[in-house]
């Protein structure tokens, strides 16, 4: 086969229309992700200038290119329009969603000017930076792996550029770019585990730079946790060094509310006033870690009581676990809990506050808790007739109260009777308030579903939970759980129980084992997002100098960790390349027959120099071993009309030759002369 | 003109005679990887500190590949063919390969010899680009040629990009085949008599135009005043008339081109006479200042005049 063609320039491949579409292909599946963040007019702007650029590859419509005036007016024109749109849309503010919808635009345009070979490679280098806007919204596991796919669309249109099209399947190209894909695992791998974390921010974030978090907040608004209960999404995930509690101990403390308007509900800041207060244990602590999903709120949750912080954070007079600045990330934290303590102190401005109840608000309620107080006064009596007050009265549990009617509490007290955890818990610490009693409400997070298949709890926003505490003179600080004398089932089955069963899917609700199946199901995919969460997102500089040390090292510090990282990654590459570049047999007989010649001449001490010709090579053994003529001479010609004269049939002649040929090192006596 | 082949069964190219580099499109993804490792940074992304390495391992991962497209592949000869001066030589170049996968997007050029500095890309000239190169290839180099005389094709530059384009291998094949560059046929000046006839026939009549034979394609040399128009007009190319005259001899005289000031016109001048002779059928001999050919004929005897022509010193 004789190619041939006129000279062109190194380098310059034409743009076909082929070539539009894998760019299309690549920026697109990027971008789709995106667009179910975005408004409409977004994708549709950039729908509509790849239209056009596809539309204009195969002459249907003229394409904005420089010498076409009007056109490329109009595309600077539509180039403006859209900054300018973006730029109100987003009222100025360049943050995370403004960058990534200048980027689709500007994306879009520069798709339109796909021209030259420059341009495909500068879009494909744009693709890539696509993939990596994604995960500043989601980093979830499927994500992940459908922006593996992603790159390998990329990679596979950057193989099809430099591959010829009638001689390489599309096939080929995205099966190459997958394999090459996975020749790069190992590097990547070595690289995310040493490559040393930078701690923090290099520059201020944008505002927007984390994805709006749902769960609890430092307030209660009456009817608001409905929002959450409806919610399978994971708020944290725990995992225990030894036993668990019991599902009717866990109790998840997150921040405590004491001031109250007659309607919501509000943390109190006693700044530096309050001391912390001596916590005495009076049971076994249980160990764990704590995987928490990002809240954008400074307190952690925690098992009820915590009592080894370590150095995540602080604990604030209220038990509340503070860490130093708000969670806008998944964050893994190891604490120490005990389930039975003794709280026995209180500050004034603590019993201030946890008797403070607006005026005039809850006149019926404070009527009954008057009323107690009038017949005893003792606070565990106000406790107990409270309780029985809320188990008599025919209360009834549901996450779709009626809308209360005038004073919330009395509302739902005297008129409505059904509500729920929020409901029960303010109400509760209202009536103790009335009576005199120093109550609390606390918010958190109560139960947890375990997850078979990892071993840990999984604990959703659903599982969101709202409960009082009291001070009692001789106990101390006590948890009372109102919500557990209506609904007992709340605690130990925890809310799917006596939720409404809507969650489920409709078609297996009565079918054991199909809803046995599905259980399992998503344990096993909670179990798969938990270790994702915990070994490659979780992955910090703390794990990295845990391996580390793993691995026989003092110290992580940098010098450390780049001389292991570029080691490792010399060693992958390098072993990589002896594996495919070593040179092997050849394949054709004839070069392998030739080569085994070379070899045995190369013993004599005569080797073969580099790009030294077969012809040149025999003359020159001929030059220095006369005595060697006849075989050398045999072989080299033998070989030369075999390999240009094109024919395999007498191959074995040549390999026959070569065997019988044994040169020696010292040439043999010449006794035949 | 004849062809000749020049054996070169040198050894295949290993790793070690393969040059590597990055692409400016390599340097773009080096900076492209750099912002996005500052994104990882600055977000604590893992998922984007996972993206910047898998791209990172890419680039690694291409140096190999890249090696190896050209790793294994051996110049095993070069069949030249000589060419007249401003007419590009054609070298083709026989490419070997120790394994039966084909290579990708292989661009093939002789290395010029002008030098230059080593940040730049060498100078290159008869380039061509290979889409697929088969284990055992042709490759039609086409040199382009200035001056007449020897023509070696020295240095081959081998390179490719394939598969991403982001890193740059290439190699070198050392070559001893030659050609010999024929003078350019230019002038104007017509034919000299043939000796038979003496000075009878008029400079306008060039001889042996007596029989006419048939039709040929143009090829250089050929007088303008053969060309036949009605049928190049029919046939979209040049056709010239060809006749026969039996053995009429004549001579070419380097005095005969005196007119001529430069001797490289006049070497044109002699080439050109050579070609129309021989085209015309006519026997005819060369004589130089230092050399000269007896009379003959045919194609071996004008492929030796071409070639005294070529390496004829003027200064001597």
């Amino acid at each position: 086969m004789t190619v041939s063609s006129d000279p062109i320039t190194i380098g310059k491949t034409p743009i076909t229309p082929e070539h539009g579409w894998w760019c299309l292909a690549g920026l697109g599946s990027a971008l789709a992700p995106h667009a179910m963040r975005f408004a409409p007019p977004m994708w549709i702007c950039f729908i509509a200038l790849a239209l056009w650029r596809m539309l204009g590859a195969y002459g249907v419509l003229p394409l904005p290119i420089r010498t076409h005036r009007l056109l490329w007016w109009l595309k600077q024109g539509l180039a403006l329009a859209t900054f300018g749109g973006i730029y109100l849309t987003h009222h100025g503010q360049i943050g995370r969603d403004a960058g990534v919808s200048l980027l689709s635009t500007l994306v879009g345009l520069k798709f339109l000017e796909l021209e030259r070979t420059r341009d495909f490679y500068v879009l494909t280098f744009l693709a890539y930076f696509l993939v990596l806007t994604n995960f500043f919204y989601a980093q979830s596991v499927p994500s992940a792996f459908y922006l593996l796919a992603v790159v390998t669309v990329i990679t596979g249109g950057l193989i099809r550029f430099n591959t010829p099209r009638d001689q390489v399947t599309t096939g080929a190209c995205l099966r190459l770019a997958a394999r090459m894909m996975l020749q790069a695992t190992p590097v990547m791998v070595t690289a995310f585990l040493l490559f040393p974390r930078i701690p923090g921010p290099l520059w201020g974030l944008p505002q927007d730079a984390f994805t709006h978090t749902t769960g609890l907040s430092d307030h209660m608004t009456l009817g608001e946790i409905t929002r959450l209960g409806l919610s399978d999404e994971i708020a944290f995930q725990v995992e225990f060094d030894g036993a668990p509690p019991r599902a009717a101990d866990r109790y998840w403390r997150g921040p405590v509310l004491w001031d109250t308007d007659g309607r919501s509900w509000h943390t109190h800041d006693f700044g530096s006033r309050v001391p912390n207060h001596p916590v005495r244990r009076l049971g076994v602590t249980y160990r764990y870690a704590l995987l928490l999903e990002p809240t954008n709120e400074r307190w952690l949750l925690g098992l009820d009581t915590v009592t080894d912080v370590g150095d995540n954070g602080h604990l604030g007079p209220d038990q509340t676990l503070w860490a130093p600045q708000p969670v806008k990330k998944q964050i893994r934290y190891a604490l120490g809990s005990t389930l039975a303590v003794a709280l026995n102190e209180l500050s004034d401005a603590e019993y201030a506050a946890a008797l403070a109840l607006p005026p005039h608000a809850h006149p019926k309620t404070r009527a009954l808790a008057e009323s107690w107080q009038r017949s005893g006064g003792d606070p565990a009596a106000s406790v107990t007739g409270a309780l029985d007050f809320l188990r008599d009265n025919g209360f009834v549990y549901t996450l779709l109260p009626p809308a209360p009617i005038g004073d919330p509490i009395d509302d739902f007290l005297f008129r409505s009777r059904a509500g729920f955890c929020e409901h029960f818990a303010a109400s509760f610490v209202v009536l103790m308030r009335s009576a005199g009693v120093p109550a609390r409400v606390v918010t958190g997070y109560q139960g947890g579903d375990f997850n078979e298949i990892s071993g840990h709890f999984v604990i959703r926003q659903r599982d969101a939970h709202a409960w009082a505490e009291v001070y009692l003179p001789r106990q101390g600080w006590t948890r009372v759980d109102p919500t557990s004398v209506v609904a007992p089932g709340r605690l130990s089955l925890g809310i799917n129980a006596i939720a409404d069963p809507r969650t489920a899917l409709p078609m297996i609700e009565h079918n054991a084992d199909a809803l046995r199946a599905w259980r399992e199901a998503t344990d096993l995919w909670d179990a798969v997002n938990y270790q994702w969460s915990r070994w490659v997102l979780g992955y910090s500089g703390q794990r990295q100098l845990a391996l580390i040390q793993h691995l026989g090292f003092q110290t992580a510090n940098l010098q450390v960790l780049a001389l292991s990282l570029l080691l490792s990654v010399c060693g992958i590459v390098g072993l990589m390349g002896i594996a495919t570049l070593r040179s092997r047999a050849p394949t054709d007989p004839l070069v392998r027959h030739y080569a085994l010649f070379c070899r045995k001449l190369a013993r004599i001490g005569l080797p073969r120099a580099p790009q030294e010709g077969a012809l040149a090579y025999a003359q020159r053994i001929i030059a220095i071993r006369p005595d060697l003529m006849d075989p050398v001479n045999y072989i080299t010609r033998l070989y030369a009309t075999l390999r240009y004269g094109n024919t395999r049939i007498a191959a074995d002649l040549l390999e026959s030759a070569v065997k019988r040929f044994r040169p020696r090192r010292v040439p043999p006596r010449l006794n035949r002369a | 003109m004849a062809s000749s082949a020049h054996s070169q069964d040198a050894a295949p190219l290993t790793w070690r005679q393969v040059y590597i580099l990055p692409t400016r499109y390599g340097g773009g993804l080096c900076l492209l990887l750099a912002a996005i490792l500052l994104g990882a940074i600055n977000y604590d992304n893992a998922l984007a500190y996972l993206l910047c390495f898998l791209l990172g391992g890419l680039l690694l991962v291409t140096l190999i590949h890249t090696c190896h497209n050209l790793q294994g592949l051996a110049l095993s000869g070069v069949t030249d063919k000589p060419a007249f001066a401003g007419t590009p030589a054609n070298f083709v170049v026989h490419v070997s390969s120790d394994a039966l996968r084909p290579r990708y997007s292989v661009t093939l050029a002789r290395l010029s010899p002008a030098r230059r500095a080593w940040w730049r890309r060498n100078h290159l000239d008869a380039v061509i680009e290979v889409p697929i190169l088969k284990p055992l290839s042709a490759v039609a180099l086409r040199v382009p040629t200035t001056r007449r005389g020897p023509l070696t094709l020295g240095r081959l530059h081998i390179e490719s990009c394939f598969p991403l384009g982001l890193v740059r291998a290439w190699a070198y094949f050392d070559s001893s085949a030659h050609t010999i560059v024929y003078p350019r046929p230019a002038g104007t000046l017509p034919l000299p008599h043939h000796l038979a006839e003496g000075e009878e026939k008029g400079l306008g009549q060039t001889p042996g135009q007596d029989d006419f034979v048939n039709l040929d394609p143009y090829r250089p040399g050929d007088p303008l005043r053969a060309i036949h128009w009605p049928a190049t007009a029919r046939q979209d190319a040049l056709v010239v008339k060809k006749f026969h005259s039996g053995s009429v001899e004549i001579q070419l005289r380097w005095s005969a081109t005196h007119a001529l000031s430069d001797s490289e016109a006049r070497i044109s001048q002699l080439t050109q006479w050579a070609l129309s002779a021989e085209r015309l059928g006519l026997c005819y001999s060369l004589e130089l200042p230092t050399q000269s050919l007896p009379t003959g004929q045919g194609r071996t005897h004008c492929e030796k005049v071409l070639t005294l022509l070529a390496y004829y010193d003027s200064l001597v």
